[in-house]
């Protein structure tokens, strides 16, 4: 058995996988220099990741085509394969890190909320997955229509090529937010109960808060917090927990840079707004050349803040097919050289309408 | 449920408050009843005798000015009520009522905040509404023009005060409006409960209807709350202490003509999303049941221009979100205004220090 054998490039997990396998074939030379530029300090949990993943037997990776395959075409899985799923995917994120370590050549993404179409345009765009590989920050479900064929199908990605796709957690990855905007309903309404909502939220828990790119880029649903001046210091906290009202993992998920310096109280009601010197000050505190973040809608896609020290990413078009913006995905090459790739809604036939109740009384 | 009953669960919310152990039903709120057309002639006099005299005494005891503004250029008459912020405090919330309700809707969520917060609550009645003086002429232009002139007052009144305006339906596009306008100075921040333009303008087609059932009169003041409970309200406390300012007490008939407000309607909400966006100043929307924004509100609410809360509760509250929920909306407006009005302060009492980058500003 061979994974990922059609993938250029082979990264230092992948290869202590394939020495693990049993049944691995050696498939590609890739030099051990990269271990330590990946973070030695973990390599504890590494190699328990690199133990776990190489449970991945031939079953497995053929259940995991065969639900991929399924989702594809935007059926949901049956309850009792999103709860496998879900235990496999705690078995691989439990041992990601709270700052994920990611590296080049890689596709960054952002908000996604359940617009499955959309998300399959996103990979047209971006390339298949596991050719190109992806991190994406958070957002995948409520508000579009197709909250559990999206984040399942991402999942299923995240379990079959581990390296490959990093999935991070936003907002939206929480059990009381999705009660409001969308999932919660959508579980019921598509499995008759709240039980595929509960493996979801439980999972998320698991989610990576962050991932470091390369030690350059450092990416993230939301923003910067008042709490966190050094990465190390997101390194220390437990993620493994519902995201909190306020707090470092809140603002993590929540802040947004503003014109405005300094640290603003967030209109949202949650998190902080940061300004030019702030982001200045995170990145050079932390020797990284940008912040890439999601979390706000921008109409052509993505945008820059702060001369280019932030950069906001957002990958749902036409956001809850109304807003009319761009959606737009950023590519990092092996020389750190950007590019972004935009996109407009995917075209498909009879989108179901919303139907909403018009309330009885209304002055 | 019994009163003792009642108190005891009280307790236990208020345990559970205190341990962050917040859920999403309301306290003390009884299931809508049924209404029984066979309620006993004696009992209902009985009941009718107690609820007028704790409504009564609401009004003249929990307001420490009720006074009526006289607007003597365009002849209008505006009943105000007022409580005075606790020396510590200068916030005062404005509180502007929807079509066909009163300054009493906001009774019971008055209660809750000023219970728990120094906060002074003024609110009024609207033109042709409660104790103001009657009208036919509802446009929203108008409307506006009345809240500017109560505000006005109130500030040559109670000078130094700082103002978060808070309004239900109607009376949230009142004043996103005035504020659009021109925003007055002591102006801070801007509530809207349960208004959203493109929902409102939606429904305004089935208002005809709505107006046509509604009962010309109650044979009771129980049948009223009764029939308020069953068709529009979810909290008996609340509709015990608004009901009775929606009628004449002696004819119980209706005090506002919502026919009348007909010819006005396509006015009321026409551009609400984006006056609410524009708004300068921290906002907040709270919404009843389901997450319904439209276009503006949602790029608004997806770009973090204002803070959302949803109460995902369709069993306990409906449109009158403030009279159904008083303690969730309570707390939901409070928080708002002491993060806005003093965000190092509520931080620090939240556990919030910050670490470096300096001080957090407003």
């Amino acid at each position: 058995m061979e994974l990922d054998t059609d993938v250029p490039m082979e990264d230092v997990e992948d290869l202590k996988q394939v020495s693990t396998s049993a049944t691995s074939s050696s498939t590609s030379g890739k030099q051990p220099t990269g271990i330590t530029s990946i973070g030695g300090d973990a390599s504890v949990s590494d190699a328990a990741a690199a133990a776990k993943k190489a449970d991945l037997n031939v079953s497995s990776v053929n259940q995991l085509d065969q639900w991929i395959d399924k989702l594809s075409q935007c059926e949901p899985l049956a309850e009792a394969d999103v709860k496998k799923l879900c235990d496999m995917a705690i078995e691989v994120l439990q041992f990601e890190e709270n700052v994920q370590p990611v590296q080049v050549p890689v596709t960054i993404c952002g908000d996604v909320h359940g617009q499955f179409h959309d998300l399959m345009e996103l990979f047209k765009i971006g390339g298949p997955c596991p050719d190109t590989n992806y991190l994406f920050m958070g957002d995948y479900v409520d508000r579009g229509y197709y909250s559990v064929e999206t984040v399942s199908y991402l999942v299923c990605m995240k379990v079959r090529y581990p390296n490959r796709i990093t999935i991070l957690r936003g907002n939206h990855e929480s059990r009381q937010i999705t009660q409001v905007y969308g999932f919660y309903d959508e579980c019921l309404r598509k499995y008759g109960s709240a039980n595929v909502w509960k493996l979801f939220t439980d999972l998320f828990d698991y989610f990576p808060i962050t991932a470091l790119v390369d030690n350059k880029v450092f990416c993230l649903h939301g923003g910067l917090s008042p709490m966190i001046e050094t990465i190390d210091q997101v390194r220390e906290l437990n993620r493994i927990q519902e995201v909190p009202h306020e707090g470092p993992m809140c603002d993590l998920l929540w802040s947004d840079p503003d014109d405005r310096g300094g640290w603003g109280i967030s209109p949202r009601g949650a998190g902080f707004t940061f300004g030019q010197d702030i982001s200045e000050q995170f990145n050079h505190t932390n020797d990284l050349s940008l912040i890439a973040r999601a979390h706000q809608l921008v109409m052509e896609g993505f945008s820059w803040s702060h001369q280019e020290s932030v950069v906001t990413i957002f990958s749902a078009p036409n956001y809850c097919y109304r807003c009319g913006n761009q959606a737009a995905i950023m590519e990092v090459d092996e020389q750190h050289n950007r590019q972004f790739l935009q996109y407009d809604p995917s075209q498909r036939p009879g989108e179901p309408t919303v139907t909403r109740k018009t309330p009885d009384y209304f002055l | 449920m019994s009163d003792l009953h009642k108190s005891f669960l009280k307790r236990i919310k208020k345990k559970e408050l205190e341990f962050g152990l917040t859920s999403l039903s309301e306290d003390s709120n009884d299931q809508p009843e049924s209404i029984d057309q066979n309620i006993p002639e004696v009992n209902v006099s009985a009941d009718e005798g107690n609820i007028l005299a704790r409504f009564k005494s609401f009004k003249e005891t929990y307001f420490t000015e009720s006074e009526v503004y006289q607007d003597k250029e365009r002849n209008l008459s505006f009943q105000t009520y007022y409580r005075a912020p606790s020396s510590d405090n200068t916030t005062v919330i404005f509180c502007a009522h929807g079509a066909g309700s009163s300054s009493m809707t906001f009774a019971t969520l008055a209660k809750q905040i000023t219970q728990e917060e120094s906060f002074g609550i003024f609110t009024y009645d609207f033109r042709g509404h409660g104790a103001s003086s009657p009208s036919t002429e509802y446009s929203l232009p108008s409307l506006v023009e009345d809240a500017r002139f109560v505000i006005t007052t109130f500030l040559k009144l109670h000078p130094g005060n700082t103002l978060y305006l808070l309004g239900h339906s109607l009376g949230g596009a009142v004043l996103s409006k005035l504020v659009n306008v021109s925003q007055p100075e002591s102006v801070h921040g801007l509530i809207l409960l349960d208004i959203v333009e493109e929902t409102a303008v939606k429904s305004l087609t089935v208002m005809p209807q709505f107006i046509e059932r509604l009962p010309k009169r109650f044979p009771s003041l129980v049948h009223a709350i009764d029939w308020h409970m069953k068709f529009l309200l979810h909290n008996k406390e609340s509709a015990e202490l608004s009901v009775p300012d929606l009628l004449h007490l002696d004819k119980l008939t209706w005090k506002a003509d919502l026919s009348l407000t007909t010819p006005y309607w396509d006015t009321w909400f026409d551009g609400l999303s984006d006056n609410f966006i524009n708004f300068s100043g921290p906002k907040l929307l709270l919404l009843s049941a389901h997450e319904t924004l439209d276009k503006k509100l949602m790029i608004g609410q997806m770009q973090g221009k204002y803070q959302l809360v949803v109460f995902n509760n369709n069993q306990n509250s409906g449109h009158f979100i403030h009279e159904d929920l008083p303690n969730q909306t309570s707390i939901c407006v409070s928080d708002f205004i002491k993060r806005s009005t003093n965000p190092q302060k509520f931080l620090k009492q939240e556990g919030v220090v910050p670490k470096w980058g300096g001080k957090i500003h407003q």
